[in-house]
Formats: C-alpha cells, sequence, structure tokens
C-alpha cells in the first residue's frame, strides 16, 4: 500500500496494528532524505523494521537512522505533553497509534476526552508545520470508538485496514 | 497543659481537625483531636488563577487562599496558588469540585493521604515513640521520640483480637469462629446468631483490642459479622472511634507492570486496625510484624500498609521526602521522555544482562551477588528522575550522565539500604534463638520487596515522580556493573558459569572456601563502587537447559546444594506457584536427600534413597494415599472468561465455579484438581468434596515423574545415575511407554 | 514501561522464523546441521542484546561463526593429541 504524505494535510492510517510497520516503512524513507520525529503512544515503534529497509537502501544504515527521533508517552497525559512541546518545524512527524493511551480505563472518559480534544488542536497545528501522519488501533470497548471518529473528523487523507488477500489454493493433482 | 509519652496509634480526619489516637506508658488508650490544616497549590497562567480565586468564594469550605512560590521537582520554582484548608476531612471534596471546574489546571499536593502530612510536619510517625503537649483532649505539640530507622525500638504494647472461620469460606459454610486474645483461644459456633454477636461485643469491650487480625475478614467475615449485627439490631463496637465510620472498598482487578493484579473488598474500622491476614497483599512474604514495621517507615495507616502494594509504600516514601524538602507533589502531571535516535533507544531499551548458563553439573562454585543492586546503583550513582541530564552520555563509558546534587529518590533510598544492611548484618550475628530474629527476618523481607519495587517505580508510567530516562540509566549502570564483575572474575583466572542482572557464579580450579573468593570480591567492589556479596560457595549446583530443547541454555533455572547444607532451587517445580504439593514436597525431599552428599563424589551413594522415595510416592499414589488437599494445582485466572480463545485448564475451573455461582475476578486464582474423563479438571471449591476415585493418577504421575526428571537429569549426564531408577527418558516423554518402563523395574 | 523492542530472544526467533522457507527445501540431514548452528548462536544472546546492534541478524551470524570456531579449535586439539 503506497502511502503518501501531502503537505498542510493531516494524513490518518487506521488498522488493527496501528499501521505500525507502514509507519516504520515512511518513516525510513523520510530519513533518506532528513529528520523525522516519532512520537510513539503505542509502546510500537518498530526499529528493527525501520532499520532494515534503510538497509535495503543503502550499505550503512546507521547514518539515517542517526535522523529518526523517537519520544514515547506511556500516558495520554504525557501524549499531551510530548505534542505540546513538538515544535512547529517542516520537519516531518508520525504520531504512533495516538489513541492508545487515551483508551485506559483507568482515565475516566471525560478527562480522556478533553486531553484528546486538547492534544487534537495540537495535531491540527502541526500539520499545517509540516508532513504528519497519525496511525490508529482500533478501541479495546465500543466506548471510546468514538474518539477515532474524532480523530478521522480532522484528516484530509484517510486509509484504514485492507483485508489481506488470501492465496489462491492450489487444486491437488491426485 | 498536661504532657503524655508513648506511641502514635493512628491519625484519620475528624470532624474538623484530625482524631489522633495515642497509647501512653500507663497503657492508656487516649482518643485525641488536634488542629491541622492541610493545603493544596495550584498552577497556571495568572488569569486562571484570578478565576480559581474567584470560585472559592462560592465554595461552603473555609480556605485561606495566598500566592506563593514553591519548587516543582523538574521545572524548578513555581509560582502556584496556595489552597490552605482548615478541616482536612473536607480537602478531598473540594479539590475534586475545583479539578472539575477546571480541568486543565495543574494541581500539587492535592491528594496525599493524612498520615503522611503529619509525619512530614511533626516528625511523628505510626507506632513510633512520641511527647505531646495536651490541653483538655486537644493535642497543642507532638514531636518525635525515635526514629523509624531504629533498629530494636521500644514497642507499643499492642492488644490483639483475632477471628478465624474454622473453614476457608469460599470452599464452605463455616460453623463457627476461632476467637484468641490475652491467651485465650477457643470455638465461638455461628448459631445462635445472638449469642455470637453478645460474645464478640463484650469481648471488643473488655479486652479492647488495638487490632483485630482476621482471617477472611475483608471478605467474609466483617461483611457478614456487620450483617448480623444490623438483622439483630444489636451494634457491634467494631470501631473503636465512637464517632468514627467503618470504611467499605469494593473488590477491584487491575493491570499493572503487565499483570493482573486483583485485590479484595476491604473493611477498614475506625481506632482500632483490621488486617485481614488473607487479603494482605504480601503478608505471606512478611507477616504482621512486616506490615507494622512498614507502617513506621513509610507512614501510611497501619490498615493501609498491610494492604497495599510495595509499590505503594516505595511511592508513599518518595512523597514524604518531597513533603520535607518544600517539593511539590505533582497530582497528574508526568515527564515525556526526551527524544530520542534509534540508536540511542537501542541501546537504552534493554533490561538486565542475562546470560545463557553453562548448562550441567558443577563443582565448587561461587554465587556472588551485588547486594540491592539497583537501589545501590540510584543511591550510589545519584540517579533520579530529576538528576538525569537527557540526552547526554559520559565520553569513556556511555553511560548517562547525572547532576551532582542529592536526588529525591537516592535520598528515600538511602536509611532503607542502610537499615537493610545492619539487619542482615545483624541476622548474620543473632544467635538462633534470640526472638528477635523472627522480626529481624520480616522486616528483612518488607525492605527487600521495598526496594525490588522502587526500581520498577522509577519507570513506572503512573508514579508521581517516575521518568523512563532514569529507569533506563539504572538498568544501563547495571549492566556496567556485571560486565566488570565479570572482567573482574576473568582477570583473576576464573571461569563464568552464568550471570543474572545482579549475581554471578564463577569457579576457579583451588577455590573452595568463602575465602578463597574474597580477593574477587574486593576486585568487583574497588571496580564498581557497589556493595557485592558472597551468596555462598555451591558443593555442586546445576544448570538445566531448556525442557524443549536439551541444546538451548536457560536462564534462572537451577538448583544446588551450598557448603553448609542449604538448598537453592530457582525456576524448577517446586518453586512454581502452580505446582501441587505432592509433588512440591518429593522434589524438596529428592533434594534434601542429595544434599547429604558432602561433596558430588558422593551422589552415586546417595542416589538409591532418592529411587526408594520415589518409587514410594509413586505407590502411594497409585494406591490413593496421597490426600486430595496436596494434589491441587492452583493458577491465576489471567482474564475474563468470556476473553479466553481455548480456556485454560484455570479457565475450565472458573467456569465450574461461575455456573455454580461462585464468581472469580481476574487476577484471582482458582484451585482445581485433574480429573478422569473430559473437561479432566474439577475446580476444588464447588459444592460437595473431590471424589478421589475420579482423580486422574496418570496426570499426577506424569507431572511427579517431570519433576523428578528435573532434578535427576544433570546427574544421569554425569554418568552418576544407576540403573533402575525410575525416570522419564527423552524418547518416552510423548508417549505412553513409561508405565512399562516402571513395571520393569518396579 | 518501557521495553518497547522485542527481546532478544524474540529477534533471534524471528531472524530463525525468516530463514524457514530456506530450511524447508534443504534435505533433512542437513536441516539438523542448520538448527545445530542456530542452537549454538543461542549461547550468545546476552552479548547480542548488549551489542544492541541495528542488525541483530549480523551478531546472530557471528555467533554461529564464533561456536564453530571453538568447536574447531576443541578438534584440532583432540587431533594434535593423537
Amino acid at each position: 500500500m503506497d502511502l503518501i504524505l501531502k503537505p498542510r494535510t493531516l494524513t490518518v492510517l487506521c488498522n488493527p496494528h496501528a499501521g505500525r510497520d507502514e509507519a516504520a516503512l515512511l518513516a525510513a524513507e523520510l530519513a533518506l532524505s532528513g529528520p523525522v520525529t516519532v512520537l510513539d503512544g503505542g509502546n510500537r515503534f518498530a526499529a528493527f523494521r525501520l532499520v532494515q529497509h534503510l538497509r535495503l537502501r543503502l550499505p550503512d544504515p546507521a547514518p539515517a537512522a542517526r535522523r529518526v527521533f523517537v519520544r514515547r508517552a506511556f500516558t495520554c497525559y504525557q501524549m499531551q505533553a510530548l505534542l505540546d512541546a513538538a515544535p512547529s518545524r517542516p520537519q516531518p512527524h508520525i504520531l504512533l497509534d495516538l489513541l492508545a493511551t487515551f483508551y485506559d480505563e483507568n482515565v475516566p472518559l471525560p478527562e480522556a476526552h478533553r486531553l484528546l480534544e486538547s492534544c487534537l488542536r495540537q495535531v491540527e497545528r502541526l500539520s499545517q508545520a509540516g508532513p504528519l501522519l497519525v496511525t490508529l488501533s482500533p478501541p479495546p470497548s465500543p466506548g471510546r470508538a468514538f474518539f477515532v471518529d474524532e480523530v478521522c473528523a480532522l484528516a484530509g487523507n484517510l486509509y484504514t485496514a485492507e483485508p489481506s488477500i488470501l492465496p489462491t489454493l492450489q487444486p491437488a493433482l491426485f | 497543659m498536661s504532657e503524655l509519652t508513648g506511641w502514635l496509634l493512628d491519625v484519620y480526619a475528624g470532624e474538623t481537625g484530625l482524631t489522633v489516637w495515642l497509647l501512653d506508658d500507663e497503657g492508656s488508650r487516649h482518643c485525641l483531636s488536634q488542629a491541622f490544616s492541610t493545603a493544596f497549590y495550584v498552577a497556571g497562567n495568572s488569569s486562571h488563577l484570578r478565576a480559581v480565586w474567584r470560585w472559592f468564594s462560592s465554595q461552603p469550605e473555609p480556605v485561606c487562599l495566598s500566592r506563593t512560590e514553591r519548587h516543582d521537582l523538574f521545572v524548578g520554582p513555581t509560582t502556584v496558588l496556595a489552597v490552605e484548608c482548615k478541616h482536612p476531612v473536607g480537602l478531598p471534596r473540594l479539590f475534586q469540585r475545583l479539578s472539575r471546574a477546571f480541568p486543565s489546571l495543574a494541581y500539587y499536593d492535592a491528594d496525599i493521604p493524612l498520615s503522611l502530612r503529619y509525619t512530614a510536619a511533626f516528625g511523628v510517625f505510626p507506632l513510633g515513640r512520641v511527647r505531646a503537649e495536651m490541653q483538655g483532649n486537644s493535642i497543642c505539640s507532638i514531636a518525635p521520640l525515635s526514629s523509624p530507622w531504629d533498629l530494636d525500638p521500644a514497642w507499643p504494647p499492642v492488644r490483639t483480637l483475632s477471628l478465624e472461620p474454622d473453614c476457608d469460606p469460599s470452599h464452605a459454610e463455616p460453623k463457627g469462629l476461632f476467637l484468641s486474645y490475652d491467651g485465650h483461644r477457643y470455638h465461638q459456633p455461628l448459631n445462635p446468631h445472638r449469642a455470637l454477636l453478645v460474645n464478640l461485643r463484650s469481648i471488643l469491650e473488655r479486652h479492647d483490642p488495638d487490632l483485630l487480625l482476621t482471617a477472611w475478614g475483608d471478605t467474609w467475615l466483617l461483611p457478614y459479622l456487620l450483617k448480623l449485627s444490623t438483622q439483630a439490631g444489636l451494634p457491634l463496637p467494631l470501631n473503636r472511634d465512637p464517632a468514627g465510620r467503618i470504611t467499605r472498598k469494593d473488590q477491584r482487578t487491575y493491570y499493572a507492570y503487565g499483570q493482573v493484579v486483583y485485590r479484595g473488598a476491604q473493611v477498614l474500622l475506625s481506632g482500632r486496625w483490621h488486617v485481614d491476614v488473607c487479603n494482605a497483599v504480601m503478608y505471606h512474604d512478611y507477616g504482621l510484624e512486616g506490615v507494622l514495621e512498614l507502617a513506621r517507615i513509610t507512614s501510611l495507616p497501619v490498615q493501609t500498609a498491610a494492604r497495599v502494594s510495595p509499590g505503594t509504600g516505595i511511592s508513599s516514601m518518595q512523597i514524604l521526602t518531597a513533603l520535607r524538602r518544600g517539593v511539590l507533589v505533582p497530582y497528574h502531571k508526568q515527564q515525556a521522555e526526551g527524544p530520542k535516535t534509534i540508536l540511542d533507544l537501542l541501546h537504552s531499551d534493554m533490561g538486565g544482562l542475562v546470560y545463557q548458563p553453562t548448562v550441567g553439573l558443577h563443582t565448587d562454585v561461587a554465587e556472588v551477588d551485588f547486594v540491592s543492586m539497583y537501589p545501590s546503583v540510584m543511591s550510589h550513582f545519584n540517579i533520579s528522575p530529576e538528576t538525569i541530564v537527557p540526552g547526554r552520555r559520559q565520553p569513556e563509558t556511555g553511560l548517562p550522565v547525572t547532576r551532582p546534587e542529592r536526588g529525591l529518590v537516592p535520598e528515600t533510598l538511602e536509611p532503607l539500604l542502610q537499615k537493610r544492611l545492619a539487619l542482615k548484618s545483624a541476622l548474620l550475628t543473632l544467635p538462633k534463638w534470640d526472638p528477635r530474629r523472627k522480626r529481624y527476618l520480616a522486616w528483612a523481607a518488607a525492605y527487600k520487596w521495598l526496594l525490588v519495587t522502587c526500581f520498577g517505580y522509577l519507570g513506572y508510567k503512573n508514579a508521581r515522580f517516575g521518568r523512563i530516562e532514569a529507569h533506563e540509566a539504572v538498568t544501563a549502570y547495571g549492566r556496567e556493573a556485571l560486565l566488570r564483575a565479570k572482567e573482574a572474575a576473568e582477570d583473576l583466572g576464573g571461569d563464568v558459569l552464568h550471570l543474572y542482572v545482579d549475581g554471578m557464579w564463577v569457579k576457579k580450579p583451588g577455590w573452595r572456601t568463602p575465602g578463597d573468593f574474597q580477593p574477587l570480591l574486593d576486585s568487583i567492589l574497588e571496580r564498581t563502587g557497589l556493595p557485592i556479596a558472597l551468596d555462598g560457595v555451591y558443593r555442586w549446583v546445576a544448570f538445566l537447559p531448556s525442557r524443549v530443547d536439551k541444546r538451548v541454555p536457560v536462564a534462572n533455572r537451577y538448583f544446588g546444594v551450598f557448603k553448609n547444607g542449604e538448598i537453592k532451587a530457582r525456576g524448577i517445580e517446586l518453586r512454581r506457584r502452580d505446582t501441587p504439593a505432592f509433588i512440591r514436597e518429593t522434589q524438596q525431599a529428592i533434594l534434601e536427600i542429595l544434599a547429604k552428599a558432602l561433596d558430588a563424589n558422593c551422589i552415586p551413594a546417595v542416589l538409591p534413597e532418592a529411587q526408594a522415595l520415589i518409587r514410594r510416592r509413586l505407590v502411594d499414589l497409585r494406591s490413593g494415599q496421597i490426600p486430595l488437599e496436596k494434589l491441587i494445582v492452583r493458577q491465576t485466572l489471567s482474564r475474563e472468561l468470556d476473553r479466553y480463545r481455548s480456556p485454560s485448564p484455570a479457565a475450565i475451573a472458573a467456569r465450574q465455579l461461575a455456573e455454580a455461582g461462585k464468581h472469580l475476578r481476574p487476577g484471582q486464582s482458582v484451585r482445581f484438581v485433574y480429573t478422569l474423563g473430559k473437561p479432566g479438571i474439577r475446580a476444588w471449591d464447588l459444592a460437595g468434596e473431590t471424589d478421589p476415585r475420579t482423580v486422574n493418577i496418570k496426570e499426577y504421575r506424569k507431572l511427579l515423574l517431570r519433576a523428578v526428571e528435573t532434578v535427576l537429569s544433570p546427574f544421569r549426564e554425569n554418568g552418576f545415575l544407576q540403573e533402575g531408577i525410575p525416570i522419564m527418558l527423552p524418547s518416552m516423554q510423548k508417549t505412553s511407554r513409561t508405565a512399562s518402563c516402571l513395571l520393569s523395574t518396579a | 514501561m518501557g521495553r518497547t523492542l522485542p527481546t532478544i530472544s524474540h529477534q533471534f526467533s524471528e531472524a530463525e522464523a525468516s530463514f524457514s522457507r530456506f530450511r524447508r527445501a534443504l534435505r533433512r540431514s542437513d536441516q539438523v546441521a542448520l538448527d545445530d548452528l542456530f542452537a549454538s548462536a543461542r549461547q550468545h544472546l546476552a552479548a547480542a542484546a548488549y551489542a544492541a546492534h541495528v542488525l541483530p541478524f549480523e551478531t546472530f551470524l557471528l555467533s554461529m561463526l564464533l561456536e564453530e570456531h571453538k568447536e574447531l579449535i576443541r578438534l584440532r586439539q583432540r587431533v594434535e593429541k593423537q
């Protein structure tokens, strides 16, 4: 699947693994030409996959790998702090699994929602400054499903999970 | 004005100020009051704070507002609005309303337990000796006469009443209670209810216990007694404080550290402590002595100290340090991680070093361990959330850089580490009959848990002062220390058999006694700066391979005997919580027989005894001589029943219980027995006894032989094992030829 | 908290799995030898973890080579004894 980041547009990818592999591939491609920042809200940044992608393109992946910056958020409060601190620069950002920490049932729904709204204001700011990809995973329970809708409502470009194509079974010869 | 010396028993919010319970030197309990105001702080921009100020004028609680500057651990001096509540009892509700009205502001010191505030203000602590000056029933001033870090504090003469149902209420309906107090112990039937209530009331009034020690008190007994009391119209003075309430909390399941944790319901009293030994989290590890010591050093009230996990204990200690230092305790705010490159992430996102051991049997092996490695690292290298300089590495070692100012976390840990060391050396010198041994052992266990937890807490996402960089710095220093220990051993000509986070197994030809290894210890101390100790020298130790593939070594799966005859085992059946007692005891018995051999060469001489034991156990099993209780398997339910794709044995048993009306929550453990036919499991706590004839003997035999194989296989590899020992040979594990193998040797 | 990256055991299993097609197409006796190679590399997982190499498989290959060389030394010593 080809993911294209358009300038001044929020691109959102939603699939069961929060686009973990797609994000790694995209970050690798972006790192070939400049710095990339990944804000990981789901603790699932696929660092090795990214390096493997780089290796397919370059004999020494290390210099490009050094251009990828990661910051992890383990609570929605931390995610808010990360977004507040993200500078409005033309550098590309990937928000990996943005909603994961907001799904935490230990944070009351109104509070999580309030924080999400505050975060989405920052998301809009960042999408105007530089290329921005937000990836989402589906909610574990229906109660917070509307969080996904709120994020997708802001999207200029929306990609969702496509069912994997089953290989055609070869009929038996005997 | 009068003066009182004695002990502080309890502190909690009264109607206006505090209710303080003191036990004086004459043995009288006093319920006193004390004026005490509590404060919390709000940070935000000026217009927000002005709005907050205005909001307060519409609130009923009497508060005193002021602008002040306080210290945020990460940000430094911060202008905040101080909200001082004259009546502590009102603070929680007031704060709740305020934070709902202004959800996006930063709050500090908002949810600190009252007993911690009390300790921070006056230096007194639960069960500590105090001197108080009083005017009538009011305390005017109070001061400590001891320190929580005393090794031999003067202990208050606590009166205990112990109540225990005569059987496990989750298994069957109890018929009566065992009561113990003041040297008496007797059985009181539950019926007739009136007699029970009248008798209990009379004991509570006459004996007036400080501590109500129960079994299943939180989850069954006290709710039952309270219900009876209401139905009969006979009040039960479980509370000692006539104005106090009984606080009841619901059961809950939550997720922490990647695990499901279950907490039973709670019944908390006022003026008396209720401790339920079945619902006290770590009770089985450190008992009542541990709980009381925890209350002393964490300043948590005794009832809370009994029920919380060590994480809460450590958190309380950190909060106490913060309060004493004038550092703001954040309500929610957490530090987000600083940016890392992928290479940084690769180097820091690692735990302790875990090596693959040299599989097999080894003799004259020393086990050398860093003492409380991670806490020692934190203390020695001053690693604290606020002392880590993010993004900087030391040029030579690549280790994280820390600021020199003493960190909050190391300051909190220091007395804990010191007292633990003092306890350990006291235990080494105390004679076996000394009554203090039991207490010191309990305290050492409690301290061990606190220290083990404080590391995890450093990075824990919900920890107030947590920060992932600090957590990663600790593991980085830990790895470096372990590697230097390895180098020290190898530079001395030693052979390193295994390394595991904070421990090393080393042998060198010619080194047999503890004294021989002293140069190694000295060298490690010099190279790392961290305290290191010899756990012991093994006569022999066996490192086991993976059960699945014998070529694959597995860390932390071994057993051995020290020179002093003590057995140590890790990762084998007898250490697993789900192993039935029958198998655990048999494996233990085999190890004890093996421990009789004075050195590895004498092992062949003791093997026949082990063989005989195994045969006897198999015969007992086959002939139904093993009591059913010893066959119980105990597993934890890891998720809700409907979330199992293919049900585990625990889930099957839990489902049976659910059908019988007993619903278990994730995190609770389920007991069951393997039975014949389908589903092959019967929950232990179902109504009616399990029929011994339905027990799946074959399954237990298989489990037993597997456990036997675990402890005998290293000897077979070495040629020590003689013919005729009933063991499960690898080729037979997958088939049912075991039975015929046994029959031919029986 | 933390532990974003897969453990070294996981990385190793993935590396092993990535050669499953290759393994499948080998003769049975060659499969056994290949399994031996991978099993031998497991002896040095701790060092591979500590190395934190961007491409972990290169460390696993080096581990296999290391074990091969140790075996060579052992055999050489046995031959020289005779």
